[in-house]
């Protein structure tokens, strides 16, 4: 029966390394994406912005990329029911999985801009997040490239060492 | 008669003013937005509110007050905040209509700017510095045309009709609800407005917010000598319905339309025939009797008191 206990506790050790690696290095994956998508929403946007005559929300609500779409809606509601772009954006962005580092603070910047008031201005502010993104995203990938493996073959062998430990 | 103001309680005004201003202004009893007239506010500015024949400061705990200094005093950021909401936090789309000085809000409720302009060869190529705003609030009074609407129609043909009045005494109101009983309210004509300043039928985003009507087009936001054209062309109407005429491209629009068959139904500011008679090419249209019927109104017994049909 003890033995019984010992190797069951060992193997839920094992599971919970192995998971907590798996986590890590999904999150760097998410981060990559959102990252990524919020590149391409925003090319979306500009164009939007630029060639026609939508409002912020209009043009919000037709973004549709996966892992995006819930936050520039849920700013998009927030603003048709009468808060400013810059909170209503700000209130949304926890809901952006994965984000880590700068990318809130880049985000907050956006957000502000978004008070522009000529189209220029909005086109500006929009480059501008352009270019930090992108440069966040080179460094998510690095590090998803650099960690991600990491993670999970260290969640694997820290697993099996706690485990031999124990057992 | 019945005076409405337009979906008040379906869009409460209040919803496109910015931080403390709409905490302010939604302490105020409800009731009073069906009188109200005018919201007033700017920079460093008292808070107010205008009425038909009067004006009140407005406390920060949503009281009336006669005195200026114990108003709530709106700031920079509230005056900013509240034109980025009545913009649907775009500004940049809405540049052009801010030229014009004037946004048209749902439910038919008119914003009008103040700023520092930027100019280009005379002409104004955008606005910033928004120092202060006025909201005027859109009222309907349905049945105001009855007592004359049988003086401009037998049900079978309408008489070219000009209505004449100074500023502030009803113009508007009564073509607006000429256009209502013409186009579904009394009769079944096919009417069309031209609503070069989204006062007539109170348009936003395609919706009219004033009732003018089920058989009733409007061609919104359009110069009004080119709307009488395009309509013309466009949707064969019985009759064109317009305000405030003078330019001489109106003048035009309308021999255009008259020799078309189609009939006008129109206004003039003046204070009767003899002195919109001196306002140049429209003076020609009134001399030439191409208006069958004329409406003269004036203010003496308030707002809309309809001195003259003949």
């Amino acid at each position: 029966m003890r033995g019984f206990i010992k190797l069951f506790g060992a193997g839920l050790t094992f599971v919970s390394c192995f998971m907590i690696g798996l986590y890590k290095s999904h999150k760097l994956n998410e981060r990559r994406k959102t990252l990524m998508e919020l590149e391409n929403s925003l090319s979306l946007l500009e164009t939007e912005i630029e060639s026609s005559i939508v409002t912020l929300p209009q043009a919000f609500s037709r973004i549709k990329a996966k892992s995006v779409k819930e936050a520039f809606l849920s700013a998009a509601k927030k603003m048709q029911q009468g808060k400013r772009a810059d909170s209503a954006f700000i209130s949304s962005i926890p809901m952006l999985p994965g984000l880590a580092g700068e990318d809130e603070n880049v985000l907050i910047s956006f957000a502000r801009g978004l008070l522009s008031i000529d189209k220029e201005g909005q086109i500006r502010n929009i480059k501008l997040t352009q270019k930090r993104i992108s440069a966040l995203r080179a460094e998510a990938e690095e590090e998803y490239k650099r960690m991600g493996k990491l993670y999970k073959q260290g969640g694997v062998l820290a697993g099996i060492m706690v485990a031999i430990i124990l057992y | 008669m019945v005076v409405t103001s337009n979906s008040l309680n379906e869009r409460p005004i209040t919803k496109y003013l910015y931080g403390e201003l709409r905490e302010v202004m939604e302490k105020i009893d409800k009731s009073i937005f069906k009188e109200l007239v005018e919201i007033r506010f700017g920079i460093d500015k008292p808070l107010c509110l205008f009425f038909q024949n009067s004006l009140v400061f407005i406390t920060k705990n949503g009281e009336f007050t006669d005195d200026y200094k114990s108003a709530f005093y709106t700031t920079k950021e509230m005056v900013e905040g509240s034109l980025q909401l009545m913009c649907e936090n775009s500004i940049y789309a809405m540049s052009e209509k801010l030229k014009s000085g004037f946004l048209t809000l749902p439910g038919g409720h008119r914003a009008g700017i103040c700023a520092h302009t930027v100019c280009e060869g005379g002409k104004i190529v955008s606005i910033r510095d928004i120092s202060a705003i006025s909201i005027r609030i859109a009222h309907q009074c349905i049945g105001f045309a009855e007592k004359i609407i049988d003086e401009i129609t037998d049900g079978k043909h309408i008489k070219n009709t000009l209505v004449i009045s100074p500023p502030r005494c009803g113009k508007t109101t009564l073509l607006r609800d000429i256009a209502r009983l013409l186009g579904g309210g009394k009769f079944l004509f096919k009417t069309a407005i031209v609503d070069e300043r989204s006062e007539i039928a109170a348009m936003y985003k395609g919706k009219a917010y004033n009732d003018v009507g089920f058989l009733t087009v409007v061609m919104d936001n359009c110069p009004k000598a080119e709307g009488i054209l395009m309509l013309l062309r466009s949707m064969t109407p019985d009759v064109i319905i317009t305000d405030e005429i003078g330019g001489d491209d109106d003048v035009y629009a309308i021999r255009n339309l008259i020799n078309a068959g189609v009939k006008i139904i129109c206004s003039c500011h003046g204070y009767d025939e003899e002195d919109a008679s001196r306002r140049g090419r429209l003076g020609e249209l009134i001399k030439q009797r191409i208006f069958e019927k004329i409406i003269i109104l004036s203010a003496r017994e308030g707002v809309g008191t309809i001195e003259r049909v003949y």
